[in-house]
Parts: structure tokens; sequence; C-alpha cells
């Protein structure tokens, strides 16, 4: 039976047949579990994780040194998010996207309410000034690594739902600027710039890719990036250091440090890098050495040749969500494609976003190296991202009987 | 499906990732010299790499002085004065009081470097590394160290706290001594810590070791016997200098006070000056026998010519040169053996003046030996006057240290040639070659007054030792004190050699102002001579010339039968 045939049949008959279609889908993945899953997808992922153990282990290994501390050791901490990030992965492989697709706006309920609660005092923990964390005994979580994923399956949602209407400027642009623009307030008040500029900047590439139309995208853009100049013309201290990046070295041990610290960095690193674990800026000259500032330590370390792998696998992680989301949108399968998307963007967008922040060409902001930085909410969310790539793709492949494996089309 | 789209996405992500890889080739290239240089300026440090200073070695090979390898701990203020809870295991294992250590935060909080606390053990330092408390680093560096501890202090001197030479020998050859500072890149951190040695600037040249003549065993035993001598006549300093027959090296140097220059607290400005060298005193009737080898060289006057001395006094230009009795009239070896100084200015008077001055100065008075930093050349001067040329000839009236008086003694030892002095060792069965200046009958006929004034007939009686036969001349010369002579205050003296047939040391003894009941050098100098003197002969193996071949061999024949 194809699930097709059951649009024009009664309640009833849909209620049995999707329930299934449940069971066949579930009996088609216990089938295909090893050869449904992409394998370059599978490769980009091992790669990003294997590279990001060494790196995490070298940059932080002087900061593991001097606390000697075994439940503060960098490197362990970081092995328990990676072992604790797979099962969520598998978890989130395993998941049925229309669930998923029905719970969007449930999770953007549950995503912005804790947006606001963070922010509130007492709950929410300030570190370096800005309050992004909530502790949650021992284990600090990040809202908005958390608002980053929700944002996406959101919107995929939407646009999945919405498709007919894009083209319709209320639809297609008052709407989601609406709820992106509320996000990105909340984003904003933390403030979390970088995580802002991601997911806005996603959201604006999966409208763009889901049809709306081109100077509705245009006009939208450029009404955004207005106000975006006009909020921070309204600071001009704010203006004046958010700019600072732009010539670090004219205050070189106020604003421009950290910057510099990682320009110097790689600078050091030249082609093939100083080596493996010989990294001088990790030893407390780069601060976040294995968060904000991880490519730089890669880039000395490994030099421009680490770079250009990880970019490369940045670049490959992105193509193959788009490979999979091409196939699942060929099978109408308009929530999983746009969901694949997505994420695609997103993984590309923040690496790109922290390779920019590390080599000077955007606004020194913390942001993490996705699947990759000591950091257990983006290490945590990554893998749940990556699980859902996964699941994109394993609900949107031919199965080996001849059979599609397919969920029911999702409006 | 809007695979165009995707497309334009697509390109987009892939141009964006493009252009970050160009700029990260950019920062290699074009501004990769920049980063290098600020790169540099951050964790590229030069470190000094101290020398090891040489040793001060004994004739024997016995270290003197050394430098041991010592921690001090230094800190970045701006790291280390930041967080103050991680110090107090730190204060607590170097003795440091909190206070202090803030102070010097407060004092050092613009530079870059300060000492929190120097020159301790190396395991204690090690300790405190443990604690990784941040912008904290050990130091390597040496502290000098004497194995002596007191003995022989002021000849060798003592370093600064940075290993350099101050006074004494450390001084004088500091430049052989030190070596030279090496330089070395090293990477560090931020906290401070050297991470890795990149390439080395200077090599580092460690000092060379400097040996010299003295014997520590025989200094160790000067230095005793001066001091136990000190004690008993109340006095309050001395000196000890035994020179090397005929090598002219110094075997032995001693005078106190003394300082222990291994704990810096105890010592006082003055207390370092090697006063064997550096101070004068008039040599009083040590020089007689000077006085009359130029009588005997004449050769119109004998040992056995007759002076009159009575009656004890004799009047020089209205002034009496005394002698302690009346002799009546003596022998020219008497002169010396009963310290006439009635006979001794009359023998010089006889003489032109420039014959006694040429003398003294021929021996040495008035010059400097050239062998010991900060040495003073004492004063002999052309004097016109009669009473001058009188006092000239037993001992007033010039001055000399106690050096050179030993140094002068030299042309007795050897058949009267004036022995070079020297610090530095000479190749084995040297012969220093010198100036003659009295032929050997001369020194042949002094000879045998000196052993006659180490008889119980003469003065220094005390001065004699078992089986060997020694000679010397005692000295107590009035002492002045501020410009003039102080009644009752004296420095006695004692010059002499062993063994008087063929000397192998000459030795001289000063004991500055006893106060005790004997103040005559024959009492106070002579027995330090006597003491060290035995102790020299059995050291050095020296054949006895004191016993006759009966003697002998009822000795060897006890030493059978034991």
């Amino acid at each position: 039976m194809r699930p097709g045939n059951n649009v024009l049949a009664n309640q009833a008959a849909i209620k049995r047949t999707v329930m299934h279609t449940r069971a066949t889908a579930f009996q088609a993945h216990r089938a295909s579990e090893v050869s449904s899953c992409d394998p370059w997808l599978m490769f980009t992922v091992i790669a990003l994780l294997s590279l990001s153990v060494v790196m995490v282990y070298s940059a932080t290994i002087a900061v593991d040194s001097r606390t000697l501390d075994i439940n503060f050791n960098p490197l362990i901490k970081h092995l328990l998010h990676i072992g604790l990030g797979s099962a969520l992965l598998f978890m989130a492989a395993s998941i049925r996207l229309n669930w998923l697709a029905a719970a969007s706006k449930a999770l953007l309920l549950i995503g912005l309410l804790l947006l606001v609660v963070v922010l509130f005092p007492g709950v929410g923990v300030e570190v370096n000034g800005s309050i992004r964390w909530i502790d949650l005994g021992g284990f600090r979580f990040q809202p908005s690594e958390l608002m980053k994923i929700i944002g996406i399956i959101y919107f995929a949602d939407y646009l999945a739902r919405k498709r007919e209407d894009l083209h319709l400027f209320k639809v297609g642009i008052i709407n989601i600027g609406l709820v992106a623009g509320a996000i990105g307030v909340l984003l904003l008040l933390e403030p979390d710039f970088g995580t802002a500029v991601v997911i806005t900047t996603a959201v604006a590439g999966m409208m763009f890719l889901a049809g709306v139309r081109f100077w509705h995208f245009l006009l939208s853009f450029s009404v955004a990036a207005t106000l975006m100049t006009w909020i921070m013309g309204m600071a001009p201290y704010r203006m004046a250091r958010l700019l600072s990046y732009q010539d670090p070295w004219a205050d070189p041990y106020g604003n421009g440090f950290q910057l510099i610290q990682a320009l110097i960095a790689i600078g050091r690193g030249e082609w093939f890098g100083v080596g493996l674990g010989s990294s001088i800026q990790k030893l407390f000259y780069l601060p976040h050495a294995g968060n904000d500032f991880l490519i730089a330590i890669i880039g000395e370390e490994l030099g421009a040749a680490g770079i250009f792998s990880v970019l490369m696998l940045f670049a490959l992680l992105l193509f193959r969500a788009f490979v999979i989301s091409g196939r699942a949108l060929r099978l109408g399968q308009r929530f999983s494609g746009f969901l694949a998307q997505g994420i695609g963007l997103l993984f590309a967008l923040q690496a790109g976003v922290h390779i920019g922040v590390n080599t000077g060409l955007l606004p020194t902001k913390g942001i993490t190296l996705p699947m990759m930085s000591h950091g257990g909410s983006s290490m945590l969310i990554s893998m749940v991202a990556v699980g859902l790539l996964f699941a994109v793709d394993r609900q949107s492949r031919p199965q080996p009987g001849g059979q599609r494996c397919k969920v029911p089309d999702q409006k | 499906m809007r695979s165009g789209r995707r497309h334009v996405v697509l390109a987009l992500m892939i141009s964006a990732f493009a252009i970050l890889a160009l700029r990260v080739v950019q920062l290699h290239t074009e501004e990769n010299e920049r980063l290098r240089v600020q790169g540099d300026k951050r964790y590229l440090r030069a470190v000094k790499i101290p020398p090891q200073r040489g040793q001060i070695l004994d004739r024997n090979g016995q270290v003197l002085s050394v430098s041991t390898p010592v921690d001090s701990l230094a800190a970045e203020p701006g790291i280390f004065c930041q967080d103050q809870s991680l110090w107090q295991p730190m204060l607590e294992t170097i003795k440091l009081s909190k206070k202090t250590l803030q102070k010097n935060c407060e004092k050092f909080s613009d530079a870059s470097f300060m000492y929190v606390k120097r020159q301790m053990p190396p395991t204690v330092v090690e300790q405190i590394m443990a604690m990784k408390i941040p912008g904290l680093e050990a130091r390597r560096e040496y502290k000098r160290y004497y194995p002596g501890g007191p003995v022989g202090a002021h000849l060798l001197g003592f370093t600064d706290v940075d290993d350099n030479g101050q006074e004494g020998l450390e001084l004088a050859f500091d430049t052989q001594l030190k070596g030279k500072e090496g330089r070395k890149r090293v990477l560090k951190d931020l906290v401070g810590h050297y991470v890795e040695s990149v390439e080395s600037i200077q090599q580092v040249r460690h000092g060379k070791d400097l040996v010299i003549t003295i014997d520590q065993r025989v200094q160790s035993r000067a230095s005793r016997y001066l001091e136990s001598a000190i004690k008993k006549h109340d006095a309050v300093g001395g000196g000890v200098v035994v020179l090397e027959i005929p090598s002219g090296e110094i075997i032995a140097m001693v005078n106190s006070p003394q300082f222990n220059p291994n704990d810096r607290s105890s010592m006082t400005p003055g207390v370092f000056r090697n006063s064997t060298v550096t101070n004068v005193l008039e040599p009083g009737s040590t020089a007689k026998p000077f006085t009359i080898a130029m009588v005997l060289e004449s050769g119109k006057v004998g040992p056995d010519t007759m002076v009159d001395t009575s009656p004890g006094r004799y009047q020089v230009s209205g002034h009496t040169i005394r002698d302690v009795h009346d002799y009546g009239e003596i022998s020219v070896f008497d002169v010396v053996v009963h310290s006439s100084n009635v006979g001794s200015a009359k023998l010089a008077l006889a003489f032109p003046f420039d014959d006694l001055y040429n003398t003294f100065e021929d021996v040495g008075f008035g010059s400097r030996t050239g062998s010991l930093p900060g040495e003073i050349s004492g004063v002999l001067k052309k004097r016109t006057r009669k009473i001058e040329h009188a006092t000239l000839s037993y001992g007033y009236g010039f001055s000399t240290t106690l050096l050179q008086l030993a140094r002068a003694y030299t042309v007795f030892a050897t058949d009267g040639v004036l022995l070079p002095v020297t610090l530095q060792p000479r190749k084995s069965n040297y012969r220093a070659s010198g100036k003659r200046v009295f032929r050997a009958q001369t020194v042949a006929n002094i000879r045998a007054m000196l052993e006659q004034v180490a008889t119980p007939n003469g003065t220094a009686r005390k001065a004699r030792i078992p089986r060997y036969r020694v000679g010397g001349k005692t000295g107590t010369t009035l002492k002045i004190i501020d410009g003039s002579y102080k009644n009752k205050r004296y420095i006695s003296l004692f010059a002499g050699l062993a063994p008087i047939t063929d000397p192998k040391f000459v030795m001289v003894v000063a004991i500055d102002d006893p106060r005790g009941k004997f103040y005559y050098g024959g009492d106070v100098a002579a027995p330090v001579f006597s003491s060290l003197m035995a102790d020299l002969m059995r050291l050095y193996n020296v054949k006895p010339d004191g016993v006759n071949a009966s003697q002998i061999t009822s000795i060897l024949k006890k030493k059978n039968e034991v």
C-alpha cells in the first residue's frame, strides 16, 4: 500500500494507514541499518570529531596542567560531551520527522521561553559580560545553542506548510521576520551576537531556497541591514568596538588583544604548522583556545593545511546536506528537505563565522566551531543536528527491495 | 523545485569559504612578517645563562672556594601579585612574611621582574614550583661556598650575591674565575614559564679554576695557632705568613680578626682587609739582622768585633736610645742575640746612611711584592737626621707589611738572594731567581746569630722545636695609634726560618696589641712559630737537622721495639 493513495480516504482510514506506514518504515530502518546512512556524511562527521578530540586536547592542555583536577580535565569533559552527543545523534537519527514537524511550534515556544528565562537575574549565569548559560547543577546549558536547531526546525516546518503561499509578502516575509526578529532580539539581549547572525542568516538562506520572491527577499534584507546599522549607530562606543576588528593593532592590549593573538597563531602556523602540540598561543596568550579560538590553534599547529581541511570538511557537510535535501524534496518531503538545507547552512555559516572571526574578517564575537569546539551545549546540539540530517537521509532513501521508505508527504 | 537557487546558495557559501582560505594565505604571506615580529615580542625572551664560577684550589687540589647551584624565586609582578590567595603555602615553605612580599609587589608593580626570595636550596624551590603559582619562576644561580669557613677568608675574599668578586683573590682573579655569561632565546608562556629553548645566542663559558700556592693544611693550623695565641694574650689581632724556600711560594697567609665568608650577616665593613698586605707596621728588632748583615758585608767588621753598649743608653742628637738591660761590651754576634738597640745604632752610624738605606731597599722594604690586590708598599724614605739614621737601624722610622718582612727574610733562608714571592704555583723544584743582596758568608754568620736567638740564652727560646734547628728574630714594637707611639701598646713579632742548616720555610708571626702579662715577641709570637713550624716539618717530611747520629739510632731502635 502506498501512503500517497490514502490522501482521499476517510479519517479512520488515514489513521490506520499512518500507523501501518510507521510500522513499515520502522521495519525498513531495521533492514537497512548499515546501508541507509550517507557514507560521505558519516566520513565528515567522524573526521570532524576525531580532529576535534585531538585539537581540543592540544588546545586545552595548558589549562589542564594547571588545574590538575580530574573533574575539570577538558579532554575528559570533551569526550563525555561527544559520548553523550553520540547517543543524542542516534536518537535524533531515529526520530520520526513528521512528528518533529508537528512539534515544531511547541519547540519554538520552549526555545523562546528559555531565552527569556536565561535573561532573569539569578537564573542565567554571566560569563565575560554575557548571560548565556543556565546552570543545571554542574552542567551549564546554553539556550541559544538549542535555539539554533529549534529555529531551523520551526522554519523548515513553516516554509513546508506555507510553501504555496510564500510568494505573498505577508507569509513569505512578515511572519518569518517577526519570529526571526523575536529570536534575534532575545539573543542580542544576552548578548550573543554571533548566534543571532548565524540563525538569521541561515533562516534567510532557507527562505531564499524555499522560494520566497527575490525582490521581497532583497527588500527585507536591506531593511534588516538598515535596522542593524541604526541600532549600532545609537551607541557609538558599541560601533567602535564592533569595528575594532578592522584594525586590532590600534589597541593591541585592549580591544584588539584576542584577535591579535589569534592572528599571530595563524601567522605562526604558515603552511603546515608548527607541529601538533607545539602551539605557543595556547599557553595562556589566547583565551578560550579550545573554544572560540580553536581554529587559530589548528592554524598554528597544523598550518593552513589544517584550516583548509576543516573548511573542506564543512563544505562537504554542506554539500551532502544539500544532496540529502534534494532527494527528500524530490520525494515531496518538504519539511525534511528544508530541514536538511537549514542544518547544512547552519553548520557552514557558523564554521565560516568562527573562521572569519579568527582571521579578523568579522567582528570578534565569541562563537564556537560546530562539532569541534570544547563546549558542551555546542557539541550536543551539533550532534543532534547531524542526527537529524541522518534521519532525513534515511527516511528519503530507496530501500534494497525497490521499496521507498517514505514518510507521508509533509504539508 | 528551484535548483537554480540551490546552486546560488552553494556558490555563495563556497565563495565565502574561498575568501576565508585566501585570508589565511594572506596571513601567512603578506602579514607574516608583522605577525612574527609581534609574536616574538610577546613570548620570545633572551635568557641569561649564568656561568659557573671557577673554583679556587690549594696547592694539593683541595677546594678553597666553590660555587654551588642555588635557585632563586623570581616573579612577574603583573601576574604574580594578582592572585594572592595562592601564596600561603609558598610563604610557609620559604619563611617569608606576606607583608614583605606585598610591599615588593607594590614597589615593582611597573616592573616585569622581581625577586621573591633569592638563593635557596634547589630542592625547596622545586617544591615551590610544583605549586604552579602563575607568574613565578625559578632562576638558577650560583652561591659561593668556602669549605674552610673563616680560614684564609681574608686572602680568598668573597663574591657578591651575583657571584662577582668583591675582595681578595675573588676580586683579583675575577675575570678568570667568572667566565662569560651565555645567552639563549626561549619561548615563554604568558604565566612566565620557559617552554622551549629556541637558539643559543652566546655560548656560556664557565669560569676557570684558580690554583694557588696556599697549603690549606698549613693555613688551617696557622689560623688555629694564631687564634689561640690572640686569645691567650688578650690581643686584638694578628697575622701569619709562611713562605716556601726556594720557590718563594706563599704557603700560608692568615690574619685576625676573622670573618666567615659563608655567613654574610656576620660581616662588618673593614674586617675583610687582608692585613698581612694592607696594613703596615714598624719591624722593630726584626730588622736588626739586616743592619748587622750590612755591617758584616762591609768586611770591616766581623761577628766577633766588640761593641760597647754600656750603660744601656746612647745619646744621639739629644735623643736617648735605650736597651732593656746594660749588656756592656758585647760582640756584633751578641748585638743580634740580645737585640741591643744601642749596639745596632752605634754600628749603623759607623757607616754612611745610604749603606743602611740601600740594604733595606735591597731586601724589599718599601716596594710591593706584587702578588696580591690591595697590597701597599710601606714607607722607606731617605732621612737626613742622625737620630733617624740610628732608629732606622733597629727597625723604626719605616714601615713594612708582614708579607714584605717575610720576603726580606728569604735572603737569610737562601744564601743571600731575595726571592720574589708569589701565590701562583711554580713548577715543582722551581728555584726562584732573585737578586743577590748578601754574600753567602754573611748569611751564614747571620743564620748562626738567628739560631742563637732561638736557644735558651736568646730572646726566643719558645721558638724552638724538637729535632730541628731553627732561627729567627723577635721584635716588640711600640704601636702607633693616631700618629704617635703609645706607651705599653705593642706589636709582638717573630720572624724565623727552619731548618737552619737548609731552610725550607720562612715564617713571620705578628700579634697585635697583646694586653696580657706577656708582650715580648719571644713570649707571644715565637710559640706560634714553634707550633706551626713543627707541623710544617712533619707535613713536608723535612729531614731533621737537630739530631746527631746516636739520637737517630736510638729513635729508630724505639720504633723497632714498638
